[in-house]
């Protein structure tokens, strides 16, 4: 079923809804899932809460990308009950790893204030992956977006790990300095 | 900002670079597949190679300008169209986005402006970085005569409104704008999405002016990236979701703010001046989420109405 029959189903209220996104989606959330929780049983919880989430938001939202929709529902949801974990000392994962790696885009501090505003972050970030070149940026979202482990994006890309490895870290290197010129300090 | 904070916010980046890294999506490889009697053929943009400029002939015949080239290119779900605008020099800042594949989907409508595709699509796609709207599109054996031809992105444009759940629908004989009268009041017809949001007047005047990004211009908005926006505090305007692209009708104001051009029973914008906009407005068409479809099923309505509308990027 195409996604905008799946959306449809949705907006109908119609209990097969759920079931055509699972089958459509399922696994894809469920693997966004577990990179960050490491946990097959977390995991299907989580894709659960996504389940649910998408039938409280639509309608009213009629998502233009289904894929995109439901992985950030997802994303989100791993990521708070990873934050939940973590506060109970529990896991660890891909997400563990990818907040090292980001912890060195950290740049010098400037007599600026810090600035936190989402949209501003958000659209640095937009710009900064639109001057990448297409594989490089898709490997950057791979890796931090859905928490890929380098040796799968390796695989799917036919690279090299140490490849992928430097080219995520020309990226965080170029984001850094993306983020530092809006004055922007993680 | 915390890492964690960065990993969050990266969460919110543009969705075609989330679905264009999903696993599963690799990066293309150029594939030909043989010709059959088929309704439409579409060219799509694949792996990126090297420019060569000029290169030598060789192979299928050339082609001879921009009539030649393809009717329509795909990228990113987009549709862009060859008009024949014709480019003799290629402009600086141009990014190659890719060679152009040759992909045959049988059964599939082409739009009637596009026409038939050349055998042969053999070249290059190249763009302007951060403007989807326009792509340039080069034969790898092009003579002299011709750099290039641009191809335009037009899309109709989905628009939704909300139906009253307990007033009813519209009402026959209560005035109401239809889209062509809002398009005829509008200065300015633009896409766009939140950035911020402040009250006009702290001392409380009720109104709050919002500055939008705009991401589309449909009409007149110049070199404006952003433009700001001033709406009655109560109105209910870009409640839904700073995330949510709007779609625009814009009056302009003497001090360089737009306010929306609306519509509702029996209020109306007079003479470029913003009166009320309803909470139950049943024809909020200034903030509604747009969706570009595929397959060209477009509407609008009032009471099932339904027109097809295509508004054309700048």
């Amino acid at each position: 079923m195409e996604d905008g029959q799946i959306v449809e189903l949705y907006w109908a209220r119609s209990e097969r809804a759920i079931a055509e996104t699972d089958a459509r989606y399922g696994k894809y959330c469920c693997s966004i899932a577990y990179n960050i929780l490491s946990s097959t049983e977390d995991s299907a919880e989580c894709v659960n809460d996504t389940w649910l989430a998408a039938w409280r938001s639509m309608p009213p939202k009629r998502p233009s990308c289904l894929a995109a929709f439901l992985g950030k529902l997802t994303r989100n949801l791993a990521l708070n009950r990873w934050r939940s974990r973590r506060a109970e000392k529990r896991g660890g994962g891909q997400l563990t790893l990818a907040l090292e790696e980001l912890g060195g885009c950290a740049g010098a501090r400037n007599e600026m204030e810090d600035v936190e505003d989402r949209t501003l972050i958000v659209s640095v970030l937009d710009r900064f992956l639109a001057s990448l070149p297409k594989r490089d940026r898709m490997v950057f979202v791979r890796r931090y977006w859905y928490f890929s482990p380098v040796a799968e994006i390796a695989k799917d890309y036919g690279l090299s790990q140490s490849n992928v490895k430097m080219i995520l870290s020309r990226g965080r290197d170029r984001l850094r300095q993306a983020l530092e010129r809006e004055g922007v300090s993680v | 900002m915390t890492v964690e904070k960065l990993i969050d916010y990266f969460g919110d980046i543009d969705e075609r670079y989330i679905k264009e890294a999903a696993p599963g999506e690799r990066p293309a490889k150029k594939r030909w597949r043989a010709l059959a009697a088929v309704a439409a053929l579409a060219a799509v943009v694949t792996a990126c190679i090297p420019a060569l400029w000029g290169a030598a002939g060789g192979g299928p015949a050339a082609a001879d300008g921009p009539g030649d080239a393809p009717g329509y290119i795909r990228w990113h779900g987009r549709n862009y169209f060859n008009h024949g605008h014709a480019v003799y020099e290629m402009p600086e800042g141009l990014e190659l986005l890719g060679e152009v594949d040759q992909v045959v989907e049988e059964g599939r409508l082409i739009p009637e402006d596009a026409g038939d595709l050349s055998a042969n699509i053999d070249g290059y796609a190249y763009w302007f970085p951060g403007n989807d709207s326009l792509i340039v599109f080069r034969y790898k054996d092009w003579d002299s005569s011709y750099a290039a031809v641009e191809l335009g992105r037009k899309e109709p444009i989905l628009l939704m409104f909300r139906e009253l759940d307990e007033e009813g629908p519209h009402q026959p004989g209560q005035p109401y704008y239809t889209l062509p009268d809002l398009m005829a009041d509008s200065d300015m017809i633009v896409e766009g999405t939140v950035l911020q949001a402040e009250a006009a007047d702290p001392d409380g005047t009720g109104e709050v002016v919002y500055t939008l990004q705009i991401t589309q211009a449909f009409r007149r908005s110049g070199k404006m990236e952003t433009v700001q926006v001033r709406v009655p505090a109560d109105s209910g305007v870009f409640e839904t979701s700073r995330d949510d692209n709007y779609l625009l009708f814009l009056r302009g104001e003497a001090d360089g703010t737009f306010r929306p051009v609306s519509t509702s029973q029996g209020v109306y914008a007079i003479e470029g001046k913003f009166l009320h906009i309803p909470a139950n407005d049943p024809l909020r068409i200034c903030e509604m989420p747009i969706l570009h479809t595929e397959d060209n099923d477009f509407w609008y309505g009032v009471n099932d109405v339904r027109e097809e509308v295509v508004l054309s990027l700048m």
